[in-house]
């Protein structure tokens, strides 16, 4: 992670492609070592445990009965629908991760070291607990009859209780609890980077402070940003059980449409379909991610050694 | 030592290769099927074992005490092993690789009929009592047979109505003399759209093929105080802590908030009747020790059984008497001249176009 983010700094941005053909030029110049086997149990775990499985989906999706699969996708508006609920949802828990996040990973640099600890503690202990019994225990909170409505009721300032979940809302609580690590930390690890002494200098120089933190800081952290939007979009986009207990049926996800294709229909082939086109769509989503912010930061990995 | 290098890198490359190919192999292809050699002579020395699955939990704790262990005592020479959960297309998985590790599954109402009727063996009808298993109510084809009998009920709070109770399924969609929300599973075919038939005058007994228009009309009338739950327990919560005033659910879930002290009752003026069937894979390797299990827990000795550890109905004719005075009351089969008949066969060749409309509609 750490070799990854001090790459960060540096302000170039890589053309379109420049990550892949970087990495196959790295490949062709790598030498090889006997240490090089140590490669072999992750290889063979994702060949037969990712790759292969990955091979027959596209196979099937082609094959059971046919491409016909595909034409069911696009003649089902259902399907299409679904998807866009998926990615709007993905991009609405986005967006309030980063407004929690950002401010959250701020107050972390500037904190003192336990400070600092309690404030990592806070956005990691709820990661270690089950999604199922958090998401239950925000229905607990948001229902109509929850702690929420119940409280607000009791002291007179509302009459009906609000709707907080089984729509939009509730869905984007449920997950972004869930993703704000993954907004947190990749910020932070880029604000750690950041020179402290350029706000000074900045404000030395006459800048107001907000000033000098719109016009220095920010811009310096924006890979932390981008990295970490990118990170909470792409996982957003595979959520499952979340949505369907914190929203109604129109906050339904496109994994929930392939489970059902595949257990209650138990149609492979056009199941096998939907995947490979989220899977697409998700690809293509990256790639267009990969034109502002370096895929090897997200991801931990550096194409540059 | 530098080729010694690139040796290592080729080797490693070539193995990926060769192992991502014979996954492949493996995953696609049928050539594995028959590898289970015929041990033949000597059966009655030789113990067999056989693999039951079912859904898990206290369903499955019950199956075991009622039907399981009984059954392994009075055939020392089978062993009964169990699996969890059942899952539909795990079957449709094992049959087609060819490789079929489960021989008795305990399925829901979707499957071994239509389309998935050709992943099961074929129920013989001289070893199982299939015409004492109410075949007008519990329709087959001859490749399933229902093993327990349960109840899509409409479940309500008693504290929410005065002194009025639900007595019908025009009462579901009655929301001036029954305020409230309502709850149903977000699913089409559990009953939902055949109540909105009956509660606009449809005859219980003329439902199919259904009038999607009629049906969808009526639901749009109570369409903004539903409130779709995805899991069984969900629904549980619903009632229970009074989110909705009714709600569609299993007959068990309303039981269980009911000993939790919960103020619900179940409307059995009025419900669906439906089963949990038992398939066998097809292409077991123990078709003949399968086949006793499956005679054995619906029989009319048999049958009742599990009603002592699980609401549960038995399907068996010949054994509905047989069911204790006291648990009765909360079994379907107590209830049967109500229930309204759930046409699994129709569902099952008409599931993807129902399915269908039914996404849009439920989010438009």
């Amino acid at each position: 992670m750490d070799s990854g983010v001090a790459q960060v700094q540096q302000p170039k941005l890589p053309s379109v492609g420049g990550a892949g053909k970087t990495l196959l030029k790295g490949l062709a110049r790598t030498r090889v070592n006997g240490w090089a086997l140590l490669l072999l149990p992750g290889c063979l775990f994702i060949v037969v445990f990712f790759f292969a499985p990955l091979v027959n989906m596209v196979w099937r999706s082609l094959t059971d009965p046919g491409p016909s699969n595909y034409a069911t996708f696009a003649e089902t508006g259902t399907y299409a629908r679904v998807l866009w609920v998926t990615i709007r949802t993905a991009l609405l828990v986005t967006v309030a991760s980063l407004i929690l996040g950002y401010p959250y990973a701020y107050m972390m640099i500037k904190a003192g070291g336990k400070l600092r600890l309690a404030l990592v503690g806070l956005v990691l202990l709820p990661f270690w607990s089950s999604i199922l019994v958090r998401t239950y225990a925000w229905t607990v909170l948001l229902q109509d009859t929850g702690v929420i409505n119940s409280v607000l009721m009791k002291l007179g300032l509302i009459s009906d209780s609000l709707p907080l979940m089984r729509n939009d809302l509730g869905v984007t609580i449920g997950m972004t609890q869930i993703l704000l690590p993954m907004m947190v930390f990749p910020i932070y690890a880029v604000m750690r980077r950041i020179d402290a002494d350029l706000l000074p200098a900045a404000e030395g120089l006459g800048a107001r402070p907000s000033r000098a933190f719109v016009r220095v800081f920010m811009p310096l952290s924006m890979p932390g940003v981008f990295a970490g939007s990118l990170l909470v979009f792409v996982v957003s986009l595979g959520f499952y059980i979340t949505p369907a207990l914190l929203g109604s049926p129109s906050n339904t996800m496109f994994s929930v449409i392939v489970a059902h294709t595949i257990q209650q229909q138990v149609d492979f082939g056009l199941g096998s379909a939907l995947g490979v086109i989220l899977l697409v769509v998700t690809l293509v989503l990256l790639w267009i991610g990969s034109r502002v912010v370096r895929l090897g930061d997200v991801f931990g990995y550096s194409s540059e050694q | 030592m530098r080729v010694w290098r690139r040796l290592t890198l080729g080797l490693v490359l070539v193995l990926c290769v060769a192992l991502s190919a014979a996954v492949l192999a493996v995953g696609c292809g049928e050539e594995s099927k028959d590898d289970g050699a015929q041990n033949g002579n000597g059966g009655e020395q030789k113990k067999v074992t056989i693999v039951f699955t079912a859904a898990g939990g206290v369903l499955q704790e019950a199956m075991t005490k009622a039907w399981i262990e009984p059954f392994m005592a009075a055939h020392p020479n089978i062993e009964v092993i169990q699996d969890e959960p059942n899952e539909n297309a795990k079957i449709k998985a094992m049959v087609e690789a060819g490789n079929v590790t489960w021989d008795v599954v305990d399925n829901g109402n979707d499957f071994g009929i239509g389309e998935t009727e050709s992943l099961c063996e074929e129920i013989d009808p001289k070893v199982v009592p299939m015409d004492e298993l109410q075949p007008d109510l519990f329709k087959t084809t001859g490749h399933r047979v229902p093993c327990f009998v349960y109840a899509t009920v409409v479940g309500y709070r008693t504290d929410k109505f005065g002194d009025q109770k639900p007595t019908s399924f025009v009462d579901f969609f009655d929301l001036e003399k029954f305020p409230g929300k309502r709850g149903s599973l977000n699913w089409p075919a559990h009953g939902l759209i055949e109540m909105a038939l009956i509660a606009d005058g449809v005859a219980p007994d003329q439902l199919y093929p259904l009038d999607l228009d009629r049906a969808f009309k009526k639901l749009d009338t109570i369409k903004d105080q539903m409130v779709w739950w995805t899991t069984g327990a969900q629904s549980e919560q619903l009632l229970a802590d009074g989110e909705v005033s009714m709600t569609t659910t299993f007959n068990g879930r309303v039981n269980n908030i009911k000993k939790a002290g919960a103020p619900a009752e179940i409307m059995w003026d009025q419900f669906f009747m439906l089963a949990d069937y038992f398939v066998i894979p097809k292409g077991t390797k123990h078709l003949k020790e399968a086949m006793e299990l499956v005679a054995w827990c619906t029989s009319a000795e048999h049958s009742a059984e599990l009603s002592k550890y699980i609401a549960y109905g038995p399907p068996n004719v010949n054994a509905v008497q047989k069911v204790g005075p006291t648990v009765e009351a909360n079994l379907p089969t107590a209830h049967a001249e109500n229930a309204v008949p759930f046409d699994d066969i129709w569902w099952s060749e008409n599931l993807s176009t129902v399915y269908d409309r039914w996404q849009k509609w439920i989010r438009e």
